[in-house]
Parts: C-alpha cells; structure tokens; sequence
C-alpha cells in the first residue's frame, strides 16, 4: 500500500507536463514474478521525458505516447527496474522481478517504525528474510553466520536445536546478559540461553530461546549495530538490538495465497579430532583389559584371532562374564606382561570411535501460509512443522511447530488497528557432552582403538554366581559389574540417558495507530511474550555419574510484558526545513519463576520419570523468582534541511526496579545522529560516477541494567561444592546437617546503577555508477563506564564477590560492505557482495584487580586483564627465564609453571564474508563463504586425550637412535628401542615424548602448561551454497493453475579450511557465555545438505 | 474539529495514564529478594558453618596433601599431575576456606549480640579449625585484619609463627566461653556434637595440642592434650549418608564416583608401610584388618588397589575425622617421647593400640580377622626390640618412629598426614619415614597462593613462593 500511495503521489507531482504531442496510445499489463495477478501502482515513463502514469489495481495501464518516444521504464518499489523498448508495438507486457537491493532501501528502527536508509546516519545491517531461511540452518540466530559485518555468531554445539552466541561489536558487558535485544514487531522477546540443575556443569547444549521463531515467517531483520540506532531501548541496548519484522498479508485484492514450502535436510559431523588406531589398551606398552589408558601393546604385533577368555571359574583372574543380548559373551582377559605384552589380547580389529553414536542426521521441515487481503484488511497465517533427528543415534531430536496469524486493519482513514501472534511449540532431547564422564565426546574419544563400544549392555555374572542385569558395559568396565562404571559407554549413554526440553511460547503484539490529523500520529503498542519450559534430566542406574541413578525436572517460567505509546507529529517548513517530533512511555515488565526437583538413587531404576521413585531423603527441591519492572519517557526528533541534511536527536530517561536503594532513580540516555547526502551537492550532483554518497556521524549513549536482587547480602541454606567439580559437594539439606544456613559469600551493594556505553561512529555510504557498485564504511569507537562487574574480594575479607561498578571497556572497529552487480542486466546476472569486520577491545580497568577470570571460564582462564583484550587467556605455561626461553630441566625437558601469564587471545583480527549470485533466468547460484581469521582455541580436548594416548599423533613408533634418549622422569630409552611417541628437542637435544611426558607435562589435566593447547582458530568455510530454479512460466501456470514452484538445493559448511587440529571451532562448551574459545569434547558441528520445494498458487 | 479533540485528549491521556509509574516498584518481588532470607539466628548459622568445617576437612586439598604425603597416589588427569607436584597458583582456591571463617566469625558476633558464650566459644573453636588449616597448608595467611571488608578490603599477610601464637589465645578465648556455667542450647543445630559444651572444650584443647606440636612447644602440648579428647566417643567427627550430593563421604564421591580410579593406592607407601607391619618381626601388631579396611583391590581396575569404598573406611556413609581421640593421644605421645618421657608416650600410644584392638578407628569398626594391636612394652623399642626395626639407637628414637608410623596410619586422608611429612624433616631429634617421591628431587612443601588472591590482594607475597618453598614453621 505504502509504496502504491508514494509511486502515485510522485506522479502526481509530475502530473502538469502530461498534456504534450500524443500521438498514439500504448496499454498493457505489469506482473510480478513472485505474485499472481496484475502489479498495482507501477508507475510507467515514457524514458527521457516526464510523461508517465500508474498501472491500475489490476495492473493494467494505458498511456499516451509520443512519437519521439522509444521506450518506456517500469518502476515501483522494492522492484528491479525494466526498460522495454517499444517498438512497433501498442501493448507492452512486463513482468517485474523483485530487487534484493532495493529492500534494503527502508531500515526499520528500533521502534519498529520505516525510515529511509538513505536517511539515515546510524550504522543498520538489514537480513532479507529468505537468506536466513534458505541457509539450512534450522534456527534463526545461526542463519546470521557471515551475513552481516560486525555480527559474530558462534553456535553452542552441533545438537539439533542448539542454541548460539551473538555479538555485536565486541563485547561490552561482563555480568548482565551479553547478547543482543531481540524485538519481533515492536516487542522485546527472551532470547534466555540458561544453564540450570545438572546442565549447569555444561553437561548439555543448550538452546537459545529466540531460535522458537520459525525463520520462513520472518520478513526481514535490522541489525542495530550501534548506539544511536538503539539509544531508544535505554539499558537494554548496550550489546546490539535486533529487530525482527515478521511478514504481512499483502492486498491481492480478495485472492488468496497459498504458498507451501516443503525441505529436508541431511546432516553429518563436519569435523573431529583425530584418533590413533595403533597402540590398545594398557600402559607401559602392556594390553591391559579395562585399564583407562592406550599406552598398551601394538596391535599390528599381534597374532590376530578371537582373544583368549579366561572363562575357568577356578583360573587365576577369573572375574565371571557377561553376556550380550546378541548371546556372546565376554570373559577377562590375562594382561600383558613383559615377556608377551598383548597377555590374551589376540585380535587385531580396531574400531573408529568418532563413528560410535553419530549417524546422518536428517530434518523434514514443512511451512504452509495462507496470505491475502484487500485494500482494507490484510491477513497472514502461516503453520510450520520441523522434525529433526540429529546426528546422535538417539535422544537427539528437535521438533518445533510454530502458528503465526498477523492480521491488520484500516478501520477508518484514521484508525489502524494490526495484530501479530506466534504461538510455538518445541520439544528437543539433547545428549550429555563435555567435561562429564557422561559425555558422549569424553567417553567416546577417550576409548582405546580396540575396544568395541557397540556392546554395550548385558546380563554380569560375578565369580560367586550372582546375575545382574542392566549391566552398563563400558571400555573401564568391560565386564559389566554391577556400580563399577567409571567412564560411561557412550553407545550406552544415549540409549539410556536423556534429557529434553519441552517449550510452549507464545509473543502476541496488538498494535492501534491513530492519525488525527495528516502531521500527528499516535502509535499504542502493547505485548506479550510468555513460555514455559518444562526440562527433564535422567541418569540410569549404573550410569557414570549417578551410579544410583538421578532424575530431575526442572520447570522455568518467562512472562514479558510490553507497552509503547508514542506520538509523532511531522512539520515542513518550507521546501529545505522539515521535521518530525515524537514522544513516548514505554513500561515493560518481567517476570521469571524456576522450580526445581531432583531425585538420587532410584528405587525401581526401570520406572518413569516420577519423582516419587526415590526415598525423600534423596529428593531436592528449590525454586527461584524474579520480577524486573522498568519505565521509561523517551522523545526522537528528526530534522531534515536542503534534502541534504538529516539530523536525529533521541533520549530515553529510564527507571528501572534493578537500580540501587541508594542511586539515582532513573538515568538519561541521549543520543545524535547527522547524515548528510554530500551527493546532492550540486557540484557533485548527476555525476556519472558517483550515483550517491552519504556521511554519517552518529553518538549515542546506551546502557545495561544490574540483575535483580544485587543489592542484598542474603542467607542461603549452606551448600558446598568441590571448586574444580572433583565432588558432588554436601548440602545441608540433609537431615544429618540440621537444614543449617550461612550467609552469601556474594556482598550486596545498595548503590549499583546502570552501566553506561557511549559510542560515536563515523561512516560513509556511496554507491558508484549508477548503483552498480555500493560500498558502505564504518567506523566506531565505543566506552562502557561502570561496568557491574562481580568483583572478586579477596576471600580473607569473608566474601568472594562484591557486585559493583567496577570495570570499563573499550571497544573500536571497522566495518565494511561492498556489493557489485558484476553483470547486472540480462539474462545472464551476476552479484557480488562482502563484509568484512574488525574489533579491538581492550580493558581499560578493573577497579583495582589485577586480573578477573570469567566464571564460565575452562583452565585457560579467559580474563579481563587491564591494558588487554576482553577475555584473554591468563594461564599457566612452562617457566621460562627472562628471554622468554624454556628453563630445561636436567633431561632436557620444560618444567611446569607456577603462576599465570597471558597465553592467547580469543578474540579474531578480523571476520569477512564473501558471497556470490549467478542466476540465469530462473536458475540461481548462491555462494557464500567466511573467515574469521587470528582468534586463539584452547583445545582442553586435545590436552586432555594426550593423557589417555587415544589422539592421533601418539599413535606413531619411534625407534631410538645411537645414544638413546631419555624421557621426562630421565629414565634413558636404549638405542633401538620402539616406543610409542614421538621424538622432539626442546632446546637440549633431542628427548623422548611417550606415555610419562603425556601423563605429566604433557597434559591439559594438570597446570604445567595450558599453552600448549592454545592453537590458531583462524577458519574459513564454504558456510553456504545454493542452487535454486524458479518454474514460473506461463504455460507451466497455466498447465498447473500454480502460480510458481521453486527448487533449491543448499549446502551448508561443505569445505572448512583451517589449521586447528579439534572439531569445527565454532562451537563453546560453555555456550553462549562470556568465556569464548574453549573446546573440552564439545559435542560437534555439522554440515547439511538441504533439498526443498516451495509451491505457490 | 471536534472529532480530533478527542482523538487528542485519549491519546494524551493514555500517555498521561501510563506516566504514573512511580508506585510500580511497590511490588514484594521488588521490594525484597523472594529467594533469599536477609538474617538467620545463631543456631542456624552454626549448623550451616559446622557443615563448611565438615567440607575443607573432606576437599580437594586434603586429598592433595594426601597424595604429597605419599599416602595416596595420582593415577589419572588432574590428580596424576598433583601426583608429580604439577601445580600452579590455579590449582588452590580460599573461596570457601575464609569464607566459612568468617562465617565462624559471624557466629561470634551473633552471639555477643545475644550475650551468649557457649555459642561464640564453638564459633571460636570453628574459626581456629579453619584458619590453622590455612597457615599449615600455606603458611603467612592473612589473620589479624581478616572479616572486616569495610576497613580492611585488602588484609595484611601476617607471618605464620603470628597467625599459631593468635590462633592459642582464639581457643583460650574459646575454653573461657565454653566454660561459661550456662548459655543458650544449640543441641539440634549440633550435629557433631549434639551441643555438649564439654566436648567443645575437649576438642579446642585437642586443637592447642596440635598447633603446640607444630610449634614445637612439647611441654604445652601435653599440657593441653591432658584436657583434650578423652575417649573415641568423644571424637569430632562429620557424620555421612547415601544421598550424592547432599551427605556422601567425599572421599567416597571422589573415589568411587566423581573421580574412580583417578586416585589410588598403587605406588603410594602407605600401603607398604602397613604391609611391613604384617607378619614381620613385630609380633605384636597385625595391621592386616586395618590393611583391608583402608584398601581393596580391584574396585576401578583389575588389580589396582584402591580405596575400600566397599566395605571399609570410605564407605558413602563413613564418618570423616576433623579431630579425634587418636590424634589426641599420639600427640601427647611424640611430645613426650620428644621431651624424653618414654613411659608416658608409651601409655599414650598403648592407649591408641588399645582402641585399635577393639576394632574403632573413625566411628568405625573393622573386621576381627588380623587385628592386633597388643601393648607394648619399652623394651619393645631398645635395640632389637621387635618393634625397634629400623634399628635405631635409642629408645627414644624407635619409641617416636613407631609413634609417627602410627600418626601416619591413622591420618589417612586428613591434611595433618602432610603437616607431618614437612614438620618431621625439622622437629628434633630428626625421625622420619622413608617417604618416596612419586618424581624428581624436590619435595612439595606447601600450597601456592590462589590465583585469585594474586589477581585481589596486592598484600600477596612476592615473588610468588612456589610448592617447593618451605612454609617459616617447616
């Protein structure tokens, strides 16, 4: 409609020349490839004069041409211009197609409001909506990869419905929430990614909640990137907003759309560590059945054939069998000794452990939408239905279903009303990983090459004859007895583990616009986003880590309450002046409530997931609630001169339930923004070679608020747990510890207020020759002042932590996007576009801490150092002497270090992207790929593997040459000797890496050097590619009465190119945390190839 | 224009509705924390504390100090490279070590406030448990200007011979409140000792006697061990159940179930110790009872020998020593023995074997099978006595290794076992036990300050004193 009114009244504004030298009258009909039916409001030119009209409601158009005229232009908004030539013809059919560029001509603004980008000085990324959709990615956040500059998104895990990470800039926060706001149709949303009850030691990939929305109902997103874009949210905009727009009913007149999009996906791991395949289970270079190590015989030495069972009740070592479900059984076997080391380990087979539990995994993915409307009312409904199994044999899964009906209404020509409601319902069971002998990623990887995990359970007969069935069968338990675990079966594991999210969520907006006058209008907007999640968490019996058994749900509770009125009136003062005014009161209110049960050594370990199977000494409770409540007065006006100059000016003064007892009660958050289109100095204007040009200047204050309750010192039922997580802790819940309770070690503080970033950026727009090549540059530099911070204390002072606002960050960067259209007309076209990124932060302080080491931090210790980077890793590495040399001990080896140094940096150089569309006709390619180049890995994984002998450099024989060599604990190897290792010069001449370097300095399990784990994560990916063809002809419409048919094949992550020795690194084992580049057998990422089908009639 | 007025006048007045957001903060929610109590009383906080003490006694720390010790063995990941004295300033934290001091502290304030004595003196004895665990492990520690944020954010280091001589009049302070005629009665937040302020007293006494060792301060610490725990009965002990995560032994966490077969007995010399006290010259002692109490073999691994998480001392629902009757008694032994007064020291380690005989040790009792623990005799220890086999010269030297044998033995996993190893090297005259090192020359001599005090506290000392630093008293 909008564009329809803006096409006509420019030609109306033409309208004084029409009557002219006709001499013969041209007619015919615009459609548009993506729609039925004629294109309403396309206006028409006869080209190189101003005579023109506007095509009808059903597209039709008649004109009067003059004699001189050759050609006419087709144009309307968000359309590819057409230039037909006439001819000798009186009806001239065009079909328009529509522009991707072109969309990004509007930005909506954090109010949800359009605006002119060409307007507009703060620095936006708009997403077409269908990129995000056709990318494979079966959530929304992760459809963001590589797309916009300045925009890192790293996912949690490869777990079907895994959440992700997404910054914007830098990071800018240390303790609230570190991700971006995210708002659908004016209404802030929960993006919570949170971690609670057993899944809090990282035990799941956990989801982040904004991925509920189905990406095909989505339209289009802005990334608000900087602070002036997003001063409007006040302290909840320091980290970036994000502004979805879902999609709308068009008016088609009465006719309905129906439009059904059908995809199916296959998925696989995309990368994993390597594993030796040489050396079996044992140490010292002796098989040894059930030992945790592969520092065992070589297996090429033996003799081949089924192993030799100690099956004689009355032999040595005897220690009973277990039978599989298959009727095999499997008995002790004799270990090796120094006389035969493979003792009765005969056979030669080995198996591929990073095969074990992972499948191809699939996804069906079926979207159906109804659309239509008149040039009243406008609706859309849309249902979609996701099914995916992941690529874990089992419990792996995530199913969404999600319903959207956006309708909207002009009522009268000064009332609007519209309304959007999403409703989604989602279920996902994820696996245990991570560092937890659950893990399906420890267990698994830390087998030895030849021991099969396929067998898995069985019926353990002990010596003296007792049965026991359910037996976990694992690699540290090959028997099967009874509580003897250890590290979990991961085969096991996922048929008996699992724990599952169930999801009901529903956002709602209702929204009334009122236009009183043409220059006033009144916008209310009110909101909801509510849902539940209902998580389960099971352990069976014999189970790593619950040898009892553990259950527990846990049940969490969101409610978002949302309310924006605002009022704009718009004046022009004369042909330069004109300007807008707008004011509004926002309150917003959230809600959240969690309920925790757990239950420990289950009396009937078959039953279901009742809490009442256990003894109510062995059951847990807690619950948690928090209610934030936050208003806020804000004004924006925008004034515009000599069409050249466009000024905004917004402030935001907030008050928020979170803010200190004893601080200000609300703050202020101003901002400015100048464009200025140098381009329509007439100097420059018409030039051939500059098409347009723009200068940005923008400064924009933004903040973060505390989390609630930060201002008590409380009492708390005393629980104490081991800090490195070596126990399960005591708690005094137990009726042997009287219920007894101690106070916080966390010290309130009664004077926190806001953190407070300002940012300025400056940016340049231009596009060249004809807007064939655009390039848009920008700026920034930004400084987050009282950043709450939990401050570490030193514990002699009876605290741990003292919340205060504490710290300040730096953030500067340069973002650039580029886009070329190569070929831009014919049938034969080809587009170019890029961004490319980069972000320096640094700490500029700590309120007088030295260091702090983030909570979610893994033993690299990534922290805020002052002077440094955000999130460096401050850990140990060998000692060295004041050249920065290795201290080599007597056998020439490094020796532990003792205190901690700067040992790498998480953070990329810079990230770009590169993307690429040939399409010819109705076929298209689509080529994406990215790189983030220079970021620091700590692979805990690899670390951690070297001390079992399973990664895949250990699997090598040396023989030591003339001299021998001698191993860290100095024993010397003799000449001719083979071993298992490597050999390597540390500086002292050449010396012996085997089993005793890798369990000792060798190792990320101890603090001798966590350095030599930090790798280069520089990665670049074929992140996406896509084949599409459009079957829209007319003979295909008619044959079928369809209006069009879409084919794509996508492929998501093909080709990774990286040096990094661990899974894909763009997963985190803590997830969506602060602590970034970590890996401690984090489940791992995929790749996919999607096929889908998009039918509309 | 009519119409428009009023299109005016509802949408002011909606902005002007929505402007009254002052009382939007009067709600429960925000008004107070609705998850947390802002004070308890004293006897709450008490039991809560008591279980804090319960923990550092059962930590990662003990079972470092172990594994220096020699008693136990690193096998695997973390504890494998503490096994070979791999440690960093990352490896140590105090965030529950001070902090449950200060909540002893509190426990002190609380009481005062109240005019109690009985509660403060518990309070006391909890905080010198703490804090003497602090300087042993790591010697100078903040003491003086601990638990007062406000006017000392960043305390002072003091010098450890301080911290030992301010921790005696803390448990002097103790036995005078405890010794109160009446006070306020904390029997069911009590769960180690029911609020039997007798003994309280016994235990802080029990606790001078340690730290008098330590000190080398013979003379006092009989004189406190005198009036220190009287009888197995009286032993502090932290009681356990069968609920993970909420009251198992953590050594049974740690070995069978968090951790199995990361630690263990192989390689360690305890078990060799133990083994050369059975069926050898001394006829006199069995420790085979004990021997399978302690260790079983072949729980995470064909053949290794682990702890017995089965059926003996680390059991889910053992009871862990914090101080006990034995340590009491084998106290007053080596000072005596040290001060040269055999037959006292003898009768204290008799009374030690006697308890062992009847099968107690830790509120638990072993199997009858290989225990035996007869009286000796101080010609026992002359030359060639049969429990003289090291063949020392004199009676005073054998009496104080066989009395060090049997501390080690008794102090399985409790940090005192390390505080031995190091004190022995120095305390005269010199009788050690031939402790292997697990690797290398050097021998671990104390804990490296948490990382986290070296990132807080500028009062840290400098350079950082590595594990192989002696502390001042060792």
């Amino acid at each position: 409609m909008a564009k329809t009114l803006l096409v006509n009244f420019l030609l109306l504004a033409l309208g004084g020349s029409r009557l002219w030298a006709q001499t013969r009258t041209i007619t015919g009909t615009v459609t548009a490839y993506e729609e039925t039916g004629g294109f309403a409001g396309v206006a028409v030119l006869v080209k190189g004069t101003t005579i023109g009209t506007v095509t009808d409601v059903n597209g039709k158009y008649s004109l009067s041409v003059p004699e001189s005229g050759k050609a006419l232009v087709f144009s309307a908004v968000g359309m590819e211009t057409v230039e037909e030539p006439i001819g000798g013809r009186t009806t001239v059919d065009v079909r328009l197609k529509s522009d991707t560029r072109q969309l990004t001509e509007i930005v909506i603004t954090a109010l949800g409001t359009k605006t002119e980008r060409d307007r507009f000085a703060s620095s936006i990324s708009t997403l077409d909506g269908k990129n995000i959709a056709r990318t494979g990615e079966t959530s929304l956040l992760t459809g963001l990869s590589g797309k916009a500059s300045g925009v890192l998104v790293t996912r949690n895990g490869g777990d079907p419905g895994a959440g992700a990470y997404i910054q914007i800039r830098g990071q800018n926060t240390i303790n609230g929430n570190a991700q971006p706001l995210f708002i659908v149709d004016g209404m802030p949303v929960s993006n919570a990614s949170d971690n609670i009850g057993t899944a809090a030691g990282n035990g799941i990939v956990q989801q982040s909640r904004i991925n509920d929305i189905n990406p095909e109902d989505i339209e289009r997103m802005e990334v608000l990137k900087g602070a002036s874009a997003a001063a409007l949210w006040g302290t909840r905009a320091a980290n970036g907003v994000i502004v979805i727009t879902t999609k709308k009913g068009r008016n088609t007149d009465g006719k309905v759309n129906i439009s059904f999009k059908s995809a199916v996906s296959f998925d696989r791991v995309n990368k994993m560590p390597p594993l030796q395949r040489s050396y079996g289970q044992g140490s010292g270079g002796l098989y040894n059945q059930g030992q945790r190590n592969s520092f065992g015989d070589r297996i090429a030495d033996r003799t081949g054939g089924s192993d030799t069972f100690i099956t004689n009740p009355t032999a040595p070592g005897y220690q009973g069998f277990v039978t599989f479900p298959d009727g095999t059984q499997r008995y002790a076997i004799a270990p090796g000794t120094a006389a035969n080391p493979h003792g009765g380990k005969n056979s030669r087979e080995t198996f591929n452990h990073t095969r074990d539990v992972f499948q191809t995994g699939h996804f069906t993915d079926n979207n159906l939408s109804i659309s239509g409307g008149n040039d009243r009312t406008t609706f859309l409904l849309s249902y979609s239905n996701l099914n995916q199994e992941g690529i874990v044999k089992a419990f792996s899964n995530y199913r969404r279903n999600t319903a959207r009906i956006n309708v909207a209404s002009q009522f009268t020509d000064w009332l609007r009303v519209s309304a959007n409601v999403g409703y989604t319902n989602m279920f996902s069971s994820r696996i245990q990983q991570g560092d937890n002998v659950d893990g399906i990623m420890l267990s698994g990887l830390r087998t030895p090459p030849d021991y099969d995990n396929s067998y898995y359970t069985g019926t353990y007969t002990n010596p003296a004859g007792q049965v026991f069935p359910n037996a976990h069968v694992s690699y540290r338990n090959p028997l099967g007895r009874d509580l003897s675990t250890i590290y979990s079966n991961p085969t096991w594991n996922i048929n008996n583990n699992r724990n599952t999210t169930d999801v009901d969520r529903i956002i709602g907006t209702l929204e009334l616009d009122i236009t009183p006058t043409p220059w006033l209008s009144v916008t209310g907007r009110t909101g909801i986003d509510n849902y539940t999640d209902n998580r389960l968490e099971r352990f069976a019996r014999n189970s790593a880590r619950y040898l009892t058994g553990y259950l527990s749900k846990n049940w969490i509770t969101e409610k978002q309450f949302n309310t924006d009125v605002f009022a704009t009136a718009s004046k022009t003062f004369s042909n330069d002046f004109g300007g807008s005014l707008l004011v509004g009161v926002n309150y917003n209110s959230r809600s959240r409530a969690t309920l925790q049960n757990a239950i420990t050594n289950l009396i009937v370990p078959t039953a279901p997931d009742i809490l009442t199977n256990a003894l109510n000494s062995n059951l847990t409770a807690g619950n948690y609630n928090s209610l934030i409540r936050t208003y806020a007065y804000y004004a924006q006006a925008d004034v515009q001169a000599y069409n050249q100059l466009f000024l905004t000016l917004t402030g935001r003064n907030e008050s928020a339930s979170t803010f200190g007892a004893r601080t200000n009660s609300s703050f202020f958050f101003p901002s400015a923004a100048l464009a200025w289109q140098f381009s329509k100095l007439p100097v420059l204007e018409g030039g051939s070679l500059l098409s347009f040009g723009k200068l940005r200047l923008t400064w924009g204050q933004v903040g973060i608020q505390p989390q609630p309750y930060q201002n008590f010192t409380t009492f708390g039922p005393a629980n104490y747990s081991d800090f490195f997580g070596f126990t399960s802790g005591l708690s005094a819940a137990s009726a042997l510890y009287s219920g007894g309770y101690v106070r916080s070690t966390t010290a309130g503080n009664d004077f926190l207020r806001p953190e407070r970033k300002t940012e300025a950026e400056v940016g340049v727009d231009l596009r060249f020759l004809n807007n064939r090549f655009s390039l848009s540059a920008t700026a920034y530099t930004n400084n987050t002042k009282d950043v709450i911070l939990s401050l570490n204390v030193p514990n002699e002072t009876g605290f741990t932590i003292r919340n205060s606002n504490a710290a300040e960050l730096d953030n500067k960067g340069l973002e650039l996007d580029a886009g070329a259209d190569l070929i831009p007309t014919g049938a034969f076209r080809w587009n170019l576009s890029a961004n490319f990124s980069l972000n320096r932060s640094n700490v500029v302080s700590l309120a007088g801490a030295s260091a702090y080491t983030l909570p979610d931090s893994y033993m690299q210790n990534s922290s805020l150092i002052p002077g440094q980077p955000f999130g460096i890793f401050y850990s140990t590495d060998f000692q060295k002497d004041e050249t920065g040399r290795y201290i080599l001990d007597a056998n020439g080896f490094p020796q532990g270090g003792t205190g901690n140094e700067i040992i790498g940096n998480p953070n990329p150089n810079w990230r770009g992207g590169l993307g690429s569309t040939f399409s010819y006709k109705g076929l298209s390619l689509y080529v994406l790929f990215d790189r983030v180049s220079g970021n620091d890995f700590f692979n805990g994984t690899r670390g951690s593997m070297y001390a079992f002998g399973v990664h895949g450099d250990q699997g090598n024989t040396v023989v030591t040459p003339a001299g021998g060599l001698k191993d860290v604990n100095g024993n010397l190897i003799p000449a001719g000797t083979a071993f298992q290792g490597q050999i390597k010069d540390f500086g002292a001449g050449p010396v012996a890496i085997n089993q005793a370097w890798w369990q000792g300095r060798g190792t990320a399990s101890n603090s001798a050097s966590y350095k030599q784990f930090v790798e280069d994560a520089s990665v670049s990916r074929l992140r996406e590619i896509t084949l599409s063809y459009s079957l829209r002809s007319p003979g295909f419409r008619r044959f079928t009465h369809l209006s069009s048919v879409d084919f794509s094949l996508t492929g998501r992550n093909l080709v990774l190119w990286t040096n990094y020795t661990g899974t894909d690194p763009e997963v985190n084992i803590s997830g969506a945390g602060l602590s970034r580049g970590q890996d401690w057998f984090t489940n791992p990422n995929t790749k996919s190839v999607l096929f889908s089908v998009r039918i509309a009639y | 224009m009519k119409k428009l007025s009023h299109k005016f006048i509802i949408a002011l007045l909606a902005i002007y509705v929505l402007g009254g957001c002052k009382n939007l903060f009067e709600e429960p929610n925000i008004q107070r924390n609705p998850n947390a109590v802002t004070d308890v009383d004293v006897a709450t906080l008490l039991s809560g504390t008591l279980l804090g003490v319960a923990m550092l006694h059962e930590d990662t720390d003990v079972r470092i100090a172990s594994i220096w010790a020699g008693e136990l063995n690193g096998l695997s990941r973390a504890h494998q490279g503490f096994a070979q004295y791999i440690v960093s300033s990352q490896a140590f934290v105090w965030n529950t070590l001070y902090p449950v001091g200060s909540q002893a502290r509190l426990i002190q304030i609380k009481a005062d406030a109240l005019g109690d004595k009985w509660i403060k003196g518990v309070g006391q004895v909890l905080e010198a448990l703490v804090i003497a665990k602090a300087t042993d492990l790591y010697g100078d520690v903040p003491y003086r200007q601990v638990f007062d944020p406000e006017t000392y954010p960043t305390p002072v280091f003091d010098r450890q011979t301080d911290v030992y001589a301010a921790l005696q009049t803390t448990l002097d302070n103790a036995i005078v409140n405890l010794s109160a005629p009446s006070g306020l009665a904390f029997a069911a937040q009590d769960f180690m000792y029911k609020g039997d302020v007798v003994k309280w007293k016994a235990a802080a006494n029990t606790l001078k006697a340690r730290l008098y060792l330590h000190t080398g301060d013979y003379a006092k610490a009989v004189s406190s061990a005198v009036l220190g725990i009287g009888s197995t009965a009286n032993d502090l002990l932290v009681p356990h159940g069968t609920s993970q995560g909420i009251d198992i032994n953590q050594n049974y966490d740690f070995f069978r179930v968090s951790r199995p077969g990361d630690t263990g007995f192989n390689g360690a010399y305890l078990p060799k110790l133990m083994q050369s006290r059975i069926n050898q010259a001394n006829t006199k002692t069995d420790e085979t009872a004990l021997y399978n109490h302690y260790f079983k073999t072949g729980i995470t691994a064909t053949g290794s020998l682990d702890p017995n998480t089965a059926d003996g001392a680390f059991t889910a629902n053992a009871p862990h020593p914090v101080l006990t009757y034995y340590e009491n008694q084998l106290i007053m032994a080596e000072a005596q023995a040290r001060l040269g007064v055999s037959d006292s020291a003898l009768t204290a380690l008799n009374a030690v074997r006697a308890g062992l005989s009847a099968g107690y040790i830790n509120g638990k009792t072993m199997p009858v099978v290989g225990r035996r623990y007869e009286l000796y005799s101080v010609a026992d220890f002359g030359p060639g006595g049969l429990a003289n086999g090291t063949s020392l010269p004199t009676v005073q030297t054998a009496l104080l290794y066989e009395i060090i044998s049997q501390r080690y033995i008794v102090f399985l996993m409790q940090y005192e076992a390390f505080t031995d190893y190091r004190r022995l090297a120095k305390a005269l005259p010199v009788v050690q036990l031939p402790i292997p090192l697990y690797v290398g020359t050097k021998k671990p001599q104390r804990f490296i300050y948490p990382q986290g005090e070296v990132n807080t506290n500028p009062n840290v000392p400098k350079p950082l004193p590595d594990q192989f630093t002696n502390v001042p008293l060792f």
